[in-house]
């Protein structure tokens, strides 16, 4: 019946128009927001309470305990490994990520024959599902004698490895696999970015004898700053929260060699079933996620101020 | 004087800013990155179990079968799997468009307080990772006695679509004259129903990009279903995928390589096909 009436024709009189203007984009906003904030916002919300109490799905019932998860979070044995791990594995793909995402989107910015069908193959990896480059890239490098990656690796006289038992390689697969996977969403961002710089700049520039390497120097990377931040900011969030690829390609393992804190998170929760400290870790990494969201956001504004401008 | 301008014109337009042919160099290089692991995925589904593993390894299969995808579809009944992909991505699609689509409308033709912050708060909703929040939805969801269903799938994945729909759409939206608006409304059409005859029709193109959009992500989403709806009836492809040939499992490396492919080429279709659109929609996205 109100409903009725909020979305009644133009035609009714003035005074009920303008209530209509209150009402009107309520009930069009409303359903959508609220169903958003149920199961975004409150879920994270909840997390935070669950990370108060003592639930543990082996057993029956629970109680607040207040901070007692954070006081076991923070003089946790694993903390520091699964730290320092994470921090390799967030900083080599973030900085990965970004170099090879800056330099293949200038490649795909020339206009070369070709380009189109380049700028597709390139982005290509950024639609598959990430378990299943998680999968595949664990097929390819195998064991010790099993995996492609072996052979090509014999053809040029480099020993058999067996790439998932040895730390430091797991490791590495780990980086290269999801630099691999990421680089795309990279090239997307700051391909759209160089694709609003103005061509005159450049040109005036190599009238005054600037040479490619100077122009890249003093014009590009200045001009994409904000672009390039995103892209670094967006990298990070992704990295660090990324749970599909490592879990389908190391499980965290050798032992948890490549445990980073998203894998820690899955175990504590699903594995050891203490879904409380698995939603201890996850308020840690909101908090976060939190800064992150804030950078971005304010990235974004003062970029798009700055280009205003 | 004009050999002068003649001159200084042809230098601007000239070779300075000429692409570099260099560049050429680099196309193969990632062609080769990017396609050589899905190729060997691709040949990879076509062998035999014992074929896969032969030293030196064979790139073309020396017999190609189907005997994998047979396998695959009967065997391990990945239909089903395929199934409840498509089944849940459609749903999806279908919710977020219709609750994002709304929403994004409201913001294109309403101007209301605080309508700035709400839509960076959208924005600033889909950045929380569901890395974050499988716990708590696997708490509200065995709470609501919606664990195992594709129902708790639609409504997470509806969720956290519905803002980028947001987005993609008001933009859209914006770009729809007003004047169609105003003479619906002059006609005596009410708010609820210029939308549904007047604006969903000639906003079909916006909405196909909004809908590609969620399909893509929908259809790759691993972690939720993997913690919420992880039962073999209810299973994704994805989870499907990970259950079967996750590291503790035996199965064969040749039916991975099948069912991936079973997998991809759906998205890899959608990608092709409206490639332009998806990557136009995430950059102006990333960009807002």
């Amino acid at each position: 019946m109100t409903q009725n009436a909020a979305f009644a024709v133009e035609t009714v009189p003035a005074l009920r128009r303008s209530q209509f203007r209150i009402n009107g984009y309520f009930f069009f906003l409303a359903p959508g927001v609220l169903l958003v904030l149920a199961l975004t916002l409150f879920p994270a919300l909840y997390g935070i309470y669950i990370s108060l109490t003592n639930l543990n799905l082996g057993y029956a019932g629970s109680s607040f305990v207040g901070p007692e998860n954070y006081l076991r979070f923070f003089t946790w044995p694993d903390l520091s490994l699964v730290a320092r791990n994470t921090a390799v594995f967030v900083g080599t793909v973030v900085i990965l990520q970004v170099c090879f995402g800056l330099a293949i989107a200038i490649l795909l910015n020339q206009k070369l024959i070709g380009q189109q069908l380049l700028r597709s193959i390139t982005i290509l990896p950024w639609v598959l599902p990430s378990v299943v480059v998680g999968l595949v890239f664990a097929q390819i490098f195998g064991g010790s004698r099993l995996g492609i990656a072996n052979y090509l690796l014999s053809l040029v006289g480099i020993h058999q490895m067996s790439w998932f038992a040895e730390p430091a390689l797991a490791m590495a697969i780990l980086i290269a696999v999801s630099t691999w996977r990421g680089v795309p969403f990279a090239v997307i961002i700051l391909l759209g970015g160089l694709q609003t710089l103005p061509r005159d700049v450049y040109e005036a520039a190599a009238i005054d004898g600037a040479t490619a390497w100077q122009r890249f120097l003093f014009i590009t990377l200045p001009m994409l700053r904000p672009i390039i931040l995103i892209s670094i900011i967006m990298a990070t969030a992704g990295s660090l929260n990324s749970l599909d690829i490592p879990l389908a390609l190391t499980g965290g393992g050798p032992g948890n060699a490549t445990e980073i804190i998203s894998i820690s998170l899955y175990k504590q929760s699903f594995f050891q079933l203490d879904i409380s400290y698995g939603a201890t870790i996850g308020t840690m990494m909101l908090v976060a996620n939190i800064i992150l969201i804030t950078l971005y956001i304010t990235t974004l504004r003062t970029g798009r101020g700055a280009g205003n401008d | 004087m004009t050999d002068l301008a003649v001159a200084s014109r042809r230098r601007r337009s000239g070779r300075p800013l000429e692409p570099n042919r260099l560049a050429y160099i680099f196309y193969p290089v990632l062609a080769v990155a990017v396609l050589a692991p899905l190729g060997w995925a691709l040949f990879g589904g076509f062998k035999s179990p014992g074929e896969l593993f032969t030293y030196p390894p064979t790139i073309w299969p020396r017999t190609p079968t189907l005997q994998n995808f047979i396998d695959l579809f009967t065997r391990l009944q990945f239909g089903r799997y395929i199934w409840n992909t498509l089944v849940v991505a459609f749903w999806t699609i279908v919710c977020t468009l219709f609750f994002g689509g709304l929403a994004g409308y409201a913001l294109s033709r309403w101007e209301f307080r605080y309508k700035d912050v709400l839509l960076v708060g959208l924005l600033a909703l889909q950045l929380i990772p569901s890395t974050v929040n499988v716990v708590p939805y696997y708490m509200i969801m065995n709470q609501l006695g919606l664990l195992n269903t594709l129902t708790a799938l639609v409504m997470i994945y509806t969720a956290t679509h519905i803002p980028i729909t947001v987005w993609v759409l008001k933009g859209f939206f914006d770009t729809v004259p007003r004047s169609l608006d105003e003479a619906a409304a002059i006609d005596g059409c009410s708010k609820w129903r210029t939308y549904w005859s007047i604006i969903v029709p000639v906003s079909l193109p916006g909405l196909s990009v909004a809908g590609f959009l969620v399909f893509v992500s929908a259809w790759s989403e691993f972690l939720v279903p993997l913690v919420v709806a992880s039962n073999k009836d209810v299973a994704v492809a994805s989870v499907g995928l990970f259950t079967f040939f996750g590291p503790d499992t035996g199965t064969a490396f040749t039916s991975l390589f099948a069912a991936t492919l079973v997998t991809v080429i759906p998205v890899i279709v959608v990608y092709f096909f409206a490639q332009r659109f998806l990557v136009s929609g995430l950059t102006a996205f990333a960009e807002k």
